[in-house]
């Protein structure tokens, strides 16, 4: 692979909803090995830009390439982490089996999961420190635990390419560390890792880009270059007070 | 057993055994896709579509009156789709607002028959509140071939399936196909419901697919844990309740099989091990176990403190309810924590090691609260109050390290190790 190759290409791109665009005319190019926080507000369309890219929502026009190839020829090189509270938590399942889904593009019908499936199972399960959960009915499970299982989950796909959508929602400072030593170690070995993120406290501390995205794209880039006062008042429409705190 | 006497017993018991495995096996993915409502809506809209096939056949034929019950089940499923679609109600609105209407037209279709003077309206009862009895051979290979289909589906797409109801997203984007299995499941489903009524009822056809469901995922941990055990609800029930309503005619089998089904849902809710029993037994306990420890504790600091040399333990240290109270004062006993000497109980050996223990816990979770989570000494006693009863001996030891064994408490009390 080349070095400065385009794992994500986005051209043009617009969602509407009930004839109201909520993404409209976005472009995204990003390239491999970074780590990538998407910012803006409340109802800027975060969530459906990713799902766009996945074909989870429809778009009505723009063109998305990962790896330089249509989506369904790639799908296991992207792994998706989807908002927590978007799936139903009293299924009845163990936290074991959720992280096998991960594996479940590898296997047949027919098959069960293998030797190498439950060794990549139980070493996601230990990287995201949840291993002694294994067993445990998913129900039973508080806010950080089951974002660590989403995140295992992710991991178990082996993918090359993460998009998470608000990993760092309501967990505390403990599962929050762990979740960004992850995420920082993915982009050393190379993968590439996209996360819809709140905290503006901690851009500059979890990513080296950033994408800034109120309906339109509003900058993106290097968080030297694009996390400026300017930009994120035009972001958050004003001047906000906590921008005094953030040093900028 | 009677009932074989029968001529088409051993039709009866295989119908209704198939029945209630279909039910079983269908319910949970119903139940746990949320479309256990539709059961009902289904199965009571059916109503207009029999009684019509009725009038215009003049007789019973089963494939027409299965198919007259198909399409209007449907019309009423697509109907609610509309509503949901362009009004602002809700989809359980708009459900029960068809649902009685469907009903309430096929009553009256049903007023209308009666009173036909060319046709001839026997069976068309059993519709409602349903009647085993009447199963044939044709009524067997039907459910057969709908509960073989229902099988061979969920094998062959059980990890599909799985991964569409737990997490629609994610399933699309690991390619599943899930608008595929989604109709497929939900077609099944409707045919498993359409089938049913004539033994069950249009009433209570939705109890045999819902109920065992809802029995089995209150038990299970996995989806296959779940999925047995609601075919074997589901089969007891199926069976049990086609058994008694054959054998005392005058009883429909949909009110003996909801019976049957409620009795085991009713069983397992209060004795599993997750049960409401277990549950007050649990909370039992722990008070017993709260109530004697804080007795031998209240001791143990009289003592310390140089009130009660002698370790006296009166029984009114014993706290709690009269029960509680009476327990609690026998586990002491029974513990060999207390001894009877001299005409008075005095605290054993034993129970002044356990009380020594006890008050470590709670100097120890003081210790935590004041140095590592800068808690007033003042406010950590109320906050420590029951981490003694919690606190068990290898979090002791973790603490004990942590806080690099301190000797006092905040309030200067010894901690002995
Ligand atoms: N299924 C839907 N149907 C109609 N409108 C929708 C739908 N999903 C989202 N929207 C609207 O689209 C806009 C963008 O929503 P989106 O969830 O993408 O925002 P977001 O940036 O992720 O917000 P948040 O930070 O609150 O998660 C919002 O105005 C929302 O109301
Ligand atoms: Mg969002």
């Amino acid at each position: 692979m080349k070095k400065n190759e385009n794992v994500v290409e986005v051209r043009d791109l617009t969602v509407v909803y009930d004839r109201v665009p909520v993404v409209w005319n976005v472009d995204i190019e990003i390239t491999k090995g970074h780590l990538v926080g998407i910012i803006g507000p409340n109802g800027a369309g975060k969530t459906t830009l990713l799902k766009a890219l996945l074909g989870l929502t429809e778009s009505v026009s723009g063109e998305v390439s990962f790896f330089g190839d249509s989506y369904g020829n790639v799908r296991k090189r992207v792994a998706y982490v989807p908002q927590r509270d978007s799936v139903d938590w009293d299924f009845p399942t163990t936290v074991y089996d959720v992280v096998m889904m991960g594996r479940y593009t590898e296997m047949r019908f027919w098959q069960r999961p293998g030797d190498e499936d439950h060794n990549v199972v139980k070493r996601a399960l230990k990287n995201v420190g949840i291993e002694d959960l294994a067993e445990r009915r998913i129900s039973e499970l508080s806010g950080g635990q089951k974002q660590r299982v989403f995140l295992a989950r992710a991991m178990a796909q082996q993918a090359e390419l993460y998009l998470l959508d608000e990993p760092y929602a309501g967990i505390d400072v403990a599962t929050e560390k762990t979740i960004s030593d992850i995420l920082k170690d993915l982009v050393s070995k190379g993968k590439t890792v996209v996360v819809v993120h709140h905290d503006l406290s901690t851009v500059k501390e979890y990513f080296d880009s950033v994408i800034m995205l109120n309906v339109r794209k509003v900058a993106s880039g290097s968080v030297e270059e694009v996390f400026v006062r300017g930009n994120l008042e035009k972001l958050y429409g004003g001047s906000l007070p906590f921008m005094d705190n953030l040093k900028i | 057993m009677g009932i074989f006497s029968i001529v088409n017993g051993v039709y009866v018991m295989a119908g209704s055994l198939l029945l209630g495995a279909l039910g079983g096996l269908l319910g949970v993915f119903a139940v746990l896709r949320k479309q256990g409502l539709l059961g009902d809506v289904l199965s009571h809209a059916a109503l207009p579509g029999i009684v019509l096939s009725f009038i215009f056949l003049g007789e019973k034929n089963l494939p027409i009156l299965i198919l007259g019950a198909l399409v209007s089940g449907m019309i009423s499923a697509l109907l609610i789709d509309k509503i949901v679609a362009s009004t602002r109600i809700k989809m359980d609105g708009a459900m029960a607002v068809v649902l009685s209407w469907f009903f309430g037209i096929g009553i009256l279709f049903l007023s209308y028959l009666k009173r036909m003077e060319n046709v001839s309206p026997s069976g068309i009862n059993d519709f409602i509140f349903g009647q085993a009895a009447g199963m044939l051979q044709l009524d067997v290979v039907l459910i057969g071939t709908v509960f073989g289909l229902g099988v061979l589906h969920v094998l062959i797409k059980w990890r599909q399936i799985k991964l569409m109801i737990f997490d629609r997203n994610y399933a699309h984007v690991m390619g599943v196909n899930h608008r595929f299995n989604e109709v497929l499941l939900t077609v099944i489903f409707s045919f498993g419901i359409v089938i049913s009524l004539q033994a069950v009822g249009v009433v209570l056809t939705a109890a045999l697919f819902i109920t065992p469901a809802v029995t089995a995922l209150f038990l299970a941990n996995s989806l296959w844990a779940t999925v047995l055990w609601s075919v074997t609800f589901g089969m007891i029930g199926g069976v049990t309740g086609a058994y008694l309503s054959v054998m005392y005619r005058d009883v429909p089998t949909g009110a003996s099989i909801v019976v049957v089904l409620s009795l085991i849902f009713i069983l397992v809710v209060l004795f599993s091990k997750k049960g409401f029993l277990m549950k007050m037994l649990e909370g039992f306990r722990y008070r017993v176990r709260v109530s004697y420890e804080n007795a031998v504790l209240s001791c143990y600091r009289m003592m310390e403190s140089g009130d009660c040399p002698e370790m006296t333990v009166k029984k009114d240290l014993v706290k709690g309810g009269v029960l509680v109270k009476l327990v609690a004062w026998r586990a002491l006993v029974k513990k060999k924590l207390v001894k009877f000497v001299g005409g008075q109980w005095v605290l054993s050996k034993g129970g002044l090691e356990f009380g020594r223990k006890l008050i470590k816990k709670h100097r120890l979770w003081e210790v935590y609260l004041a140095n590592k989570l800068s808690m007033d000494a003042g406010k950590v006693h109320l906050e420590a109050e029951d981490m003694e009863h919690i606190l068990t001996d290898e979090m002791v030891v973790r603490l004990e390290k942590m806080l690099g064994n301190p000797k006092v408490d905040p309030h200067g009390k010894q901690i002995i190790s």
